[in-house]
């Protein structure tokens, strides 16, 4: 039992003088804020995975249907109309469209605004087709074909379960539909059948301009004629001419001519007998054409690609569109461009969905913030926990003993003096993977010097007070006098000098975070700087700038706060009204 | 004697479950680490080597992504040969345009340390091929063999092409027109002085840029950088017009007079920038000088040669060794013809002190200043024999930081042209800027994931062929490089369009399909999850 | 101890530390990393070019040799070759460190004046709002990184108002014949404001609150007591006597801030792109170009022990209770 309350009364000193800066803190006007709000930065760190409303290193994509109408000549403002990507888009009058996309959905556009309609299924529909406003046809994954009576959706038979990929209703008894390794069906009235196809690749797309003629493209360049009832394999490829591209869209006017287009921006025209290279002004794929007169034709592209051809050579032009397309049709001057896939939303400012916006790969800000908060506190206390103890060890050692330790261990701090933390950290980083340990060693390294020499001049003037003297005289070893009387002397200073290492850690840290000699895939608030910067968005992108710098801010002001209110413990001067100050009776 | 009988017991128990796991785990398809570039350095690369290892955990694959800086990335890679799996690209260069150069690096010479087939690929029917098409002058015969040789090596899958990414490049079009994109080489090309036309004020064209040459000796330059800048004012004897054909340049025609011997017959108007005329002896001297020298740069292209003869003042006979298919389109259009008279007393060139290499060429500018890491300028040269096709004054350079003072520089319009592309934020940008033309360039290099086939597992091609589908291709072009760019299919790129093979197999990204394979070929995955060999 | 003596010490010290780094640099690169030729590797260079390369730079020589060939040739300043730009080192990194003085002086120097200014006005008005908003103010300055204030000055005046330029220091292509001469302009000095300004706004707030402090104490001080006795303003006795005693752990600062500076230039460089030594050795780390590395780290360390150096020397100056001087004051 003795032992027991021996020990306890032998670890007094220690808590008496760590109760007094605490209750400094709390006591100081500016303590006071900065402890509070590096509790809720604790706080954030602690629950970051709560908080944070993504995975921080996931891109995250919009998944919407999108439309820009062309109207009268003029392509008009794009606008989200469903929740699911469109793949395909028809005409049926000037003022009546269908689209359809992902998962079945079907929508109809009845000259004033798009309408969700029924549909019989939920698997992706790829393309649609309309003969008249009462009968139509789409077609879809795993053969899937719904048919339009004029009142509803219903899904007929199909002869196949291969993806199917474009459709083309010239009649109610006749339409074809195209597919995955050259698959062909054709409508007769009644049902669909598969024809004996002239190729095994993919089809992509059919066009026709009647019941007897059209023409279907695919994979690596397949072109097909259909001229009553018989296939020619008209594509062509020589090592100049033609295309091994894939072929995604083709379209033909009633006067015989027509374009199609696909990967890579290739764009081959018809001029009603042969088909022929066209300049392309775009390396992207594209994805839709339509034409509204021999000199003037569309092409749609990913990433809002929209061409214009004007009856000699096909020109970009410069709506604004950002969202990539997927279909277009055009009939009598009017139509719609359709798309969109999962469209990553980059360099997004910032919404409801994600508070601080988005990098240019679409991953959230806030998220990659909050996590952010664990490393800069965690380096932080960790670093400044090593950096005090390493110099308060030091600095005890030094001041106490003095000669010969002293010096040597201050010739080492010297030493340590010529070296710049940013290049020494720099060159660590050059020499040994970048890592956490790393950042934690260089800070920790450099950092412990200012710390000692400190706690050294504290314990240097301790050592010659009249106490330690008596205990010397009374016959106490060093170990306890260092351990008994020193030490919980120092304790505030070497707390407040903890406060500041703090707050110089998390900054150090930021700093070579930002210079990029972290680890990768760790979210701190430098790197995230860091990549804002690589990324060339900076200049613009102020959402992605400004809330790492500013928690970064708030974290060390907070500490900075709470260092300031100690300092008032270990110099009482500075508290209020106890100088007399000119101007202050 | 209880205690220790059981802890007898325990040891026992400890070790089998030891040797259990050891065992278990001796089966499993090892962790492959990726290698990889630094994300300052090119965050495509970097993001794609993590996109691929999400897709590889999925199949039970453990991946490592390790960032390397890019010395070291290509030290490990291709001196030490230590990686599993690395991720690097090939620059389409003009001289690389001939398959020559790319189906090489599939070939087994270059299986040793240093060489351009540091995973170690070795198929005899390959290397016949290519054996055969490096003899074959006759071009549709030779494309057969090419052709073919893509077919076995992608079938093989010793690496998997990532990727071909477009230069996007930016100019003013309010200060100059005329510029003529060439694939692989962007806008900065050798034909520059001949194609720009000033239309605005200035008569000197100013290129942007962030990367400057190594140095400007032609004996030691070993990068990119230095020979753009080089070639504007050394000569050659041929030129590779944009569409990629010999043009004889500073010979005024070259005929293959039988299997190994070119007789070349040079221009009589042609002078060097300090007046001296250009002779034969230079002619001669240049090739000499680069076997003497022995620069290792180049030579791949002047290895085929054995001698040049001198058959009067204006023709030469270059004899090679044994017929040589390049030979003309690559070597003849690569090597600077030098200056006899200032070269022939230097006795080691690569050892020239900066302020002591020659700077006089015979090229259509002449080299005017170098200022490191500022500035460089060349200015017309009048003399040229075709000064009259030249319509600048002169070329300036100002060397920014980085990428991101360089397209500054671009916006403010202190620079015309970027020498080197944008990065995918600032096309962007560029695009909605009023007097900037962005111009998309395809390119012949290409970006390609190698496997080093000594390992376990990626020594074995039908794991390599499932694992093919578990590379998101289409990721990479959609997202990382804004739809800019091409799937990769063939170390022979499709720009190329006379050599390229476009019937390669494809594998498309499909986990399904890639379990699919993996369990047909005798792979299978334990409790785990993790995937095990056969 | 005297004075003389005292220095001598002091630059011994500095001389022989310098030498240690020295060596420790030398030795941890040489014997941590790969081979170093690779820097000069560009895709695929034979394996002949490399022993070529190895030759050339005394690479296949014995490590003590190196060792003493690097040592002889620093201090004759020559620096060796670099890798990357396949000249020598010396010119260049001369260069680059005027550069970098001429960019971190300025600024030093106006948060060093202006700091200790505002300090004087903050303890002058205590108590009152002024002051704890210009200490909560000047917190919040420190704690701001500088690299993000750079970047918000770039994006605000750069950019969104476009007065100022946002990289270099100056604008090209210019026509210099010196150092002086590329400095001695206005477009220099126009370069020169944002980055200048930036580091001065992180580094005042200390010397501001160091001021107040040790103003607060030093105004409790006998010897105040004595100079009102004389009958002096107090205006006069602020300025005059406080400051000058309070003067010195500002100074104190000053020598500790500019060893950080130095370091901290780094991250404003690579910001403005200022062709400095920071973003060099940055760039040098980016391209494995080892000795460009090595003497860029030595020129920086070597600059933060000879300002520590002279800072010793102002502080022994200034105050005469340090050990040097015998007889006090």
């Amino acid at each position: 039992m003795a032992q027991k309350s021996n020990r306890w009364k032998q670890l007094q000193p220690y808590f008496q003088s760590m109760k007094a800066p605490f209750k400094a803190i709390w006591a100081d006007p500016l303590g006071r804020p900065g402890s509070i709000l590096f509790i809720l930065i604790l706080f954030v760190a602690i629950f970051a995975p709560v908080l944070a409303t993504h995975d921080p290193h996931v891109m995250n994509e919009n998944i919407e249907g999108t439309a820009a109408p062309f109207v009268d000549g003029e392509w008009q403002r794009m606008s989200v109309i469903g929740d699911r990507p469109l793949n395909s888009t028809a005409v049926i009058s000037p003022g009546e469209s269908y689209s359809v996309g992902r998962e079945g959905i079907i929508l109809h556009f009845d000259g004033d605004e798009w309408v969700e309609k029924e549909s019989p299924v939920d698997i992706s529909l790829q393309s649609v087709d309309f003969f008249s406003p009462e009968f139509g046809f789409a077609v879809g994954e795993k053969g899937t074909i719904i048919l339009f009576d004029g009142q509803a959706w219903q899904q007929v038979d199909s002869p196949v379960e291969i993806m199917l990929k474009g459709v083309a209703v010239p009649a109610e008894d006749m339409a074809l539909a195209v597919g995955e390794e050259g698959t062909i069906l054709q409508w007769d009235g009644s049902s669909w059948t598969r024809l004996e196809s002239p190729t095994e690749r993919d089809l992509n797309a059919v066009f026709m301009t009647s019941p007897d003629s059209g023409v279907l493209v695919g994979g690596r360049g397949t072109i097909i004629h259909y001229e009553e009832g018989e296939f020619v394999n008209a594509s062509f490829r020589t090592m100049l001419d033609g295309t091994f591209r894939d072929l995604n869209a083709v379209a033909i006017s009633p006067e015989g001519f027509g374009f199609t287009t696909g990967q890579r921006g290739e764009i081959l025209g018809f001029d009603g007998e042969d088909w022929f290279n066209m300049s392309s002004p775009e390396s992207r794929e594209l994805t839709g054409v339509g034409i509204v007169d021999a000199d003037k034709a569309y092409i749609v592209g990913i990433r809002g690609i929209v061409l214009e051809y004007d009856g000699e050579a096909w020109s970009r032009m410069d709506l604004g569109y950002r969202r990539s397309f997927r279909g277009l049709d055009i009939s009598e001057g009017y139509g719609f461009g359709i798309g969109t896939d999962p469209y990553i939303n980059e360099l997004s400012p910032p919404t409801r969905d994600h508070l601080f916006g988005t990098t240019h790969l679409g991953r959230d800000i806030w998220s990659q913030v909050m996590y952010g908060s664990r490393t800069a506190l965690i380096v932080g206390i960790v670093t400044a926990l090593l950096v005090n103890i390493i110099g308060v060890v030091i600095g005890l050692v030094s001041g106490y003993f003095r000669g010969r330790v002293d010096n040597i261990l201050m010739r080492i701090v010297d030493i340590m003096y010529g070296l710049p933390l940013e290049p020494f950290a720099i060159i660590l980083v050059l020499i040994f993977r970048p890592s956490l340990w790393i950042i934690i060693l260089a800070i920790g390294l450099l950092t412990w010097r200012t710390n000692a020499r400190i706690i050294r001049s504290q314990v240097l003037s301790l050592v010659e007070r009249p106490f330690i003297k008596a205990a010397r005289v009374a016959g106490a070893g060093d170990l306890r006098i260092i351990l008994v009387h020193i030490a919980p002397n120092i304790l505030p200073l070497a707390f407040l000098q903890l406060a500041v290492a703090i707050g110089y850690a998390i900054t150090a840290e930021a700093t070579l975070s930002f210079l990029g000699l972290g680890p990768p895939r760790l979210y701190s608030w430098g790197t995230i700087l860091h990549a804002a910067r690589l990324s060339g968005a900076w200049r613009t992108a102020w959402w992605w700038i400004i809330p790492p710098g500013v928690f970064i801010s708030l974290t060390v002001v907070s500490v900075f706060l709470i260092s300031r209110s100690l300092e008032v413990l270990t110099n009482p001067r500075l508290r209020g009204g106890n100088t007399r100050a000119p101007g202050s009776k | 004697m209880v205690k220790r009988k059981s802890v007898l017991m325990l040891c026992l128990v400890f070790l089998l479950a030891l040797g259990l796991s050891l065992t278990a785990s001796a089966s499993r398809v090892p962790e492959f680490t990726i290698v990889t570039t630094t994300e300052g350095y090119d965050p495509i690369r970097y993001e794609g080597a993590f996109l691929i290892q999400d897709a590889w955990e999925e199949l039970g694959i453990k991946v490592d992504v390790q960032p390397l800086e890019f010395s070291t990335l290509i030290d490990r890679f291709y001196n030490e040969q230590d990686f599993d799996i690395a991720i690097v690209g090939w620059s389409g260069r003009v001289d690389r345009l001939d398959p020559q150069h790319f189906l090489g690096t599939l070939h087994s010479e270059q299986m040793d340390l240093g060489g351009n087939n540091p995973g170690g690929y070795l198929n005899e029917e390959y290397d016949e091929l290519f054996r055969k098409q490096a003899r074959e002058f006759d071009p549709d015969q030779r494309r057969e063999y090419v052709l073919e040789m893509q077919q076995i090596a992608m079938e093989e899958q010793p690496l998997s092409i990532l990727f071909y990414r477009d230069e996007v490049l930016a100019y003013n079009k309010n200060t100059f027109e005329g510029y003529v994109p060439m694939a692989g080489e962007g806008l900065y090309t050798e034909w520059l002085p001949f194609d720009v036309t000033p239309i605005g004020d200035s008569n000197t064209l100013t290129i942007g840029t962030s990367q400057e040459p190594d140095n400007i000796n032609p004996l030691d330059s070993t990068t990119v950088w230095g020979w753009k800048f080089m070639r504007l004012y050394y000569d050659k004897l041929v030129r590779l017009s944009p569409d990629i054909e010999p043009l004889p340049w500073a010979a005024e025609s070259v005929e293959a007079v039988d299997d190994v011997t070119i007789e070349i017959v040079i221009r009589d108007d042609m002078l060097f920038h300090d007046g001296e005329p250009v002779t034969v002896e230079d002619v001669k001297f240049s090739y000499d000088y680069m076997i003497e020298q022995d620069f290792a740069y180049f030579r791949p292209f002047y290895d085929p040669l054995e001698e040049v003869i001198i058959i009067d003042d204006q023709t030469l006979h270059f004899v090679l060794e044994e017929p040589t298919s390049f030979f003309i389109t690559v070597t003849l259009s690569q090597i600077p013809i030098l200056p006899k008279h200032l070269w022939e007393d230097i006795e080691h060139a690569d050892q020239l002190d900066p302020e002591d290499i020659p700077t006089v060429g015979s090229g259509p500018m002449k080299f005017d200043r170098f200022d490191r890491a500022e500035y460089k300028r060349l200015v017309k040269f009048e003399d040229y024999f075709k000064a009259d096709d030249i319509d600048i004054d002169a070329i300036e350079y100002i060397i920014y930081a980085d990428a991101e003072g360089t397209y500054t520089g671009m916006v403010t319009g202190e620079a015309d042209m970027t020498a080197w592309r944008l990065e995918p934020a600032q096309i962007t940008l560029a695009e909605q800027e009023d007097h900037l033309e962005v111009v998309s360039v395809p390119d012949f290099g290409y970006y390609h994931m190698t496997y080093n086939l000594r390992l376990p597992a990626l020594d074995c091609v039908d794991f390599r062929r499932a694992i093919a589908h578990a590379i998101p291709h289409e990721t990479f072009i959609d997202v990382l490089l804004d739809g800019r760019g091409e799937r990769g299919t063939s170390i022979i790129a499709p720009v190329n369009t006379f050599w390229h093979n476009p019937d390669v197999p494809i594998f498309e990204y499909d986990l399904d399909m890639a379990r699919q394979k993996l369990e047909e070929a005798g792979y299978w995955w334990d409790d785990d999850g993790r995937l095990n060999m056969p | 101890m005297g004075k003389k003596e005292f220095i001598i010490r002091r630059l011994l010290q500095m001389v022989v530390t310098f030498l240690i780094i020295l060596t420790g640099l030398f030795f941890v690169f040489r014997l941590a990393l790969p081979d170093p030729t690779s820097a000069l590797v560009m895709e695929g260079l034979s394996a002949e070019a490399q022993a070529m390369v190895r030759a050339r730079f005394g690479l296949d020589r014995p490590l003590w040799q190196q060792y003493f060939i690097y040592l002889g040739n620093f201090f004759q300043g020559e620096f060796g070759m670099s890798f990357h730009y396949r000249s020598a080192i010396a010119p260049i990194v001369w260069e680059k460190m005027l550069n970098t003085l001429v960019l971190m002086f300025p600024a030093i120097i106006i948060s060093y004046s202006t700091g200790p200014i505002l300090g004087v006005i903050l303890s002058w008005r205590r108590g009152s709002r002024v002051e704890y908003s210009g200490i909560v103010g000047g917190l919040f300055l420190r704690s701001a990184p500088v690299f993000w204030t750079g970047m918000i000055f770039i994006m605000l005046f750069g950019i969104t108002l476009g007065i100022l330029p946002t990289s270099g220091m100056r604008t090209l292509p210019y026509e210099a014949t010196g150092f002086l001469d590329k400095v001695f302009t206005l477009d220099f000095l126009w370069h020169l404001i944002l980055p200048a300004m930036t580091i001065a706004i992180y580094y005042m707030a200390l010397p501001m609150l160091i001021m107040r402090n040790t103003m607060l104490e030093v105004m409790g001080e006998d010897f105040i007591e004595l100079c009102q006795a004389k009958g002096l303003s107090e205006r006069v006795i602020m300025y005059k006597h406080a400051a000058r005693n309070a003067l010195l752990p500002v100074v104190t600062q000053a020598a500790i801030t500019i060893g950080l500076a130095v370091g901290g230039q780094v991250v404003v460089e690579v910001v403005f792109s200022w062709p400095g030594l920071g973003r060099e050795i940055i760039q040098s780390v980016r391209t494995s170009d080892f000795p460009m590395a090595q003497a860029c780290f030595m020129l920086m360390a070597g600059m933060v022990m000879v300002m520590n150096f002279l800072a010793d020397l102002l502080y022994g100056y200034l105050d005469p209770r340090v050990v040097y001087q015998k007889g006090g004051k």
